[in-house]
């Protein structure tokens, strides 16, 4: 009796043990971040940004550090944290952040991700800084913290701007005869010339569901116009609207006719960059951060991509001039931080007129702030998408940055499941419950 | 010694580190999971106490959920049957008498010594619809008509996943029975010879009578490991596409870490576990009759 008891507990107890990693996982996420990384003591100030180890901004803010580290005035240590990958980044810092600790300066998104921040006095309202140093915050473009203001608190300094534009490969479209098209008839005209001479149409992949989602945001602009989606930006609208549903039609529609590589829902962002880059798609719906991937000079696409407006749809709301866009790179300082000063000097470094030129003419950013750049230097793309972007009318912003983590992230999902085969219907009918679930 | 061990401030002082121990990194979460479930918490905004929404919300408004727990099943199966059915195979051919045991026992529980990460990243090629040996196999067979993108398909997807993990432990189970039959003394299968049972016989009447206890450990093991499995789902689909592949342990980690729905996850991670309760108390029931004397 007493032996089979044993056993029996035995076996509960191992189960029990092996479970514990998944809970441990979860419950201790709070408390695991106490002590790592804080700020404050022997004067160290820490930088958080999500940079991989070769992109041009992680050496850039390197060297910032290394510049002030080895000033004879440094008061401070100042040390940067790369956090590549935003599936890492955000828990890292949010954990800390809940810890009272964490970076001095970190990068962040902009409206819906750092209104969390703003809205729990999690970081720093910089209004006030901005007013005193009139010639600084005039050296912004126009509308440049529109998105990182709330209540008229401003909590964010841009360093970067990024749009969606089409890009398309100059040379395969020469070799059929096209050009870029500005209406979806066109548009289809186009996928069928190109499938009948065996072109990709669009480097596209629905593995990470951002990558799909933003094709779908041009598309449901462009029918839509702004109005469905600044209403559920201030909680009236509904995912109902017609517009959204044949989206999810339009998606479908075009995955049908093939205009997207076979496998698409297996590719990620790097593997359809690389697609684009290596010149076996003709078109690439994309943020203007990858002007830095194909002007590279392992680009077999270098020199030879085109930029185009997204096209219209018949009896759509949308302007061929609106833009989706956001300052995609901006700077807050930590409420609490010991190392104000220091952190302005760094954000104030990044705003400088040499870093934000350098920025623009080798790594073909759109600048934060006014600047006159030499047009030889500025990659031959980025002329064209600033040449394109003069007429802007409008400009709206990505929707898992306006909306935030949590809804955004599900409307992400809700495309990926429609382009798998779910009805877009009843795709966005979940989508819909679960915002009305989240609602504050 | 003995009369040491037979001291109760002996037998808590020895417990004591392993207690501690454990209540920190075992008992505390939990009862913490337990309590965050009852919020709305994305750890940098003020808690909101939503009593069982979250609950209600998993029961009745989440579909993903009902896919988790779907894929859990598929899991589970899957890897039961492999591993139950071919790990006990492979355990009887190998403890019978075949030339290079100890080749054959290395080279099948050689995956579960791999990590799983290699192990994911792995198999994602051998599935890669392009450069994948998978199809590329299929295509010299003739049968590329079966060709398919394995992993982003949404109605091969988990199981492609699922046969992985079974491929992955495989190993670890036949040891097991390997061990089990190993201990049964060989008296016993004389003994049997004489009676006049052979071949497969032995095996139906002899061996899986006498390794009924590891059977019981071996199905707790895998039932708890598939309800709770992670690595294997992270690393070849990470849920997708569109969320077809996610088992309760993904899928609580995206809600938490990645859409930051903290007392949500928690909400699950407390579902998880009452799963695995009741399956380690259900395997006990059936498996009641488990001591065994030779």
């Amino acid at each position: 009796m007493a032996k089979g008891y044993w056993k029996k507990s035995i076996g509960v107890l191992t189960g029990v043990l092996l479970l514990s990693s998944v809970l441990a996982g979860c419950g201790n996420s709070s408390e695991s971040a106490t002590g790592s990384g804080s700020a404050g003591a022997k004067g160290e100030m820490v930088i958080y940004d999500w940079q991989n180890a070769d992109s041009f901004v992680y050496k850039m803010s390197e060297q910032l550090a290394k510049d002030y580290n080895a000033r004879k005035d440094a008061t401070t240590t100042m040390k940067v944290q790369h956090i590549p990958g935003t599936d890492r980044y955000y828990p890292k810092l949010n954990a800390e952040l809940a810890a009272n600790a964490g970076p001095d300066v970190f990068v962040s998104h902009a409206a819906g991700k750092l209104k969390t921040y703003a809205d729990s006095g999690r970081i720093m309202d910089l209004t006030e800084i901005l007013n005193a140093d009139p010639e600084w915050k005039k050296s912004f473009t126009s509308g440049a913290f529109n998105l990182l203001t709330f209540d008229d608190k401003v909590y964010a300094i841009p360093t970067a701007f990024a749009t969606v534009p089409l890009f398309y490969n100059k040379e395969i479209f020469a070799k059929y005869n096209l050009t870029p098209p500005t209406t979806y008839e066109e548009l289809k005209n186009v996928i069928k010339v190109l499938k009948d001479n065996g072109v990709t149409p669009f480097a596209f992949g629905a593995k990470e569901s951002w990558t799909s989602a933003l094709f779908s945001e041009m598309v449901a602009n462009r029918i839509g116009g702004d109005e469905p989606f600044n209403k559920l930006m201030d909680g009236t609208g509904s995912w109902m609207d017609p517009s959204y549903i044949q989206t999810g039609n339009v998606m479908n529609e075009l995955r049908d006719m093939g205009a997207f590589p076979s496998g698409f829902l297996g590719l990620d962002n790097t593997a359809i960059t690389n697609m684009f880059k290596n010149g076996e798609a003709a078109m690439f719906v994309m943020g203007s951060w990858a002007v830095g991937s194909v002007e590279a000079a392992d680009s077999k696409v270098k020199g030879k991509v085109g930029v185009a407006k997204f096209p219209t749809f018949e009896g759509g709301k949308g302007d061929l001039d609106t833009w989706l866009g956001q300052p995609s790179y901006n700077l807050v300082i930590r409420a609490n931080t010991e190392n104000k000063d220091q952190a302005l000097e760094y954000i104030k470094a990044w705003t400088s007129n040499d870093i934000q030129t350098k920025l623009a003419e080798e790594n073909g950013d759109i600048p934060a702030v006014n600047v006159k750049l030499n047009k030889d230097k500025v990659p031959a793309v980025a002329q064209e998408l600033q040449k394109e972007m003069s007429d802007m009318k409008g400009m709206f912003i990505f929707y898992d940055v306006g909306l935030g983590a949590k809804i955004g992230d599900e409307y992400n999902t809700t495309i990926q499941a429609i382009l798998a085969g779910q009805a877009p219907e009843e795709a966005f009918q979940s989508l819909e419950q679960f915002t009305q679930d989240n609602k504050e | 010694m003995e009369r040491m061990l037979r001291n109760k401030s002996a037998i808590i002082l020895f417990l004591l580190p392993a207690l501690l121990l454990y209540t920190a990194i075992v008992f505390i979460p939990i009862v913490a999971s337990i309590y965050f479930s009852f919020f709305k918490w994305d750890v940098i905004s003020p808690m909101k106490f939503i009593g069982m929404d979250n609950y209600t919300r998993m029961f009745t408004r989440d579909s993903v959920f009902f896919t988790s727990i779907k894929n859990m099943m598929i899991l589970l199966f899957v890897s039961l049957v492999i591993q139950q059915g071919l790990g006990f195979l492979l355990a009887i051919l190998i403890t019978g008498s075949i030339k290079g045991k100890e080749w054959f026992k290395n080279i099948f529980f050689f995956p579960a010594v791999i990590s799983s990460v290699a192990v994911g990243m792995m198999w994602s090629f051998i599935y890669n619809p392009e450069i994948g040996m998978l199809n590329k196999l299929l295509d010299v067979l003739g049968m590329s008509s079966l060709a398919n993108d394995w992993l982003s398909q949404p109605d091969t997807a988990m199981w492609a996943v699922s046969f992985v993990v079974g491929w992955q432990y495989l190993g670890y189970t036949m040891i097991l029975y390997i061990a089990a039959i190993q201990n049964i003394p060989a008296h016993i299968f004389e003994s049997a010879r004489i009676d006049g049972a052979v071949g497969w016989k032995v095996v139906w009447h002899m061996t899986i009578p006498l390794v009924q206890p590891i059977m019981k450990v071996t199905t707790i093991l895998i039932t708890i490991g598939s309800l709770k499995f992670f690595d294997l789902v992270f690393v070849m689909t990470g849920g997708g596409p569109a969320n077809q592949t996610q088992v309760l342990a993904s899928y609580l980690y995206g809600r938490s870490f990645r859409q930051f729905e903290y007392g949500y996850g928690d909400a699950l991670s407390v579902i998880l576990l009452l799963m695995c309760l009741v399956a380690t108390v259900l395997i006990n029931m059936i498996f009641r009759k488990s001591s065994i004397e030779y």
